[in-house]
């Protein structure tokens, strides 16, 4: 069993439910993250430095998909995290903020469906390149 | 009987530091594997993301207060 407790952002939640197609995944991930939530996960930044994202990590749930969440014994160090919702919190609690895909093409479309025809199109190109390395 | 003084064991330096040096190296190396452990790399979110614009979101609902943490329960359905 972790020692770390968790809560889940209002975000996480509503991701959960328009992404129910990988679901399962983003739970094995999630609980992944809470038995060491330091090892194979990224700190996070922001290409353009419009939000600060000190504090906040990532982990990667598949090739497009990642889990975003701070560490409250972590977050506590960094006066500058503006993600940092550990008040009245154990210093071991993880804090999920949301969950979903990074590829911006996604934002365009209907996520839910866009999900479902990305993996589907995915698969179909990585069997493409497998035929054109045999 | 006679009282008997401790005798303390004298030991040059170069002794000393081979004596230290590999027990130094020891723990260095260890602390050093734990810190690569802990260093994770950096992800960069591209703006225009459906991640960055939920980490927007959630700044803007911060400072309207209106965070709202859920239990694993209400989560998963547990």
């Amino acid at each position: 069993m972790s020692e770390y407790g968790v809560v889940y952002e209002e975000q996480f939640r509503l991701n959960l439910r328009r992404y129910a197609s990988v679901r399962d995944q983003i739970q094995r991930r999630a609980e992944r993250v809470l038995a060491d939530p330091y090892v194979s996960t990224e700190y996070l930044d922001d290409t353009s430095g419009k939000l600060d994202l000190r504090g906040c990590r990532s982990a990667r749930v598949d090739r497009n998909f990642r889990l975003i969440f701070v560490i409250c014994e972590e977050c506590r160090r960094v006066p500058e995290c503006q993600y940092c919702f550990c008040e009245g919190l154990p210093d071991k609690t993880v804090v999920f903020l949301t969950v979903g895909p990074h590829d911006r093409a996604y934002a365009l479309k209907e996520p839910a469906a866009e999900w479902e025809y990305a993996s589907w199109s995915m698969n179909g190109a990585e069997i493409q390149q497998q035929a054109t390395l045999s | 009987m006679g009282t008997q003084t401790p005798v303390t064991p004298t030991v040059s330096m170069e002794e000393l530091a081979r004596i230290l040096e590999p027990l130094m190296r020891r723990i260095v190396r260890e602390e050093l594997i734990e810190f690569a452990r802990h260093q994770p790399h950096v992800f960069h979110l591209e703006p225009g993301s459906p991640l960055y614009e939920d980490m927007e979101e959630i700044l803007r609902r911060k400072q309207q207060g209106k965070i709202k943490l859920h239990s694993p329960a209400e989560v998963w359905g547990e």
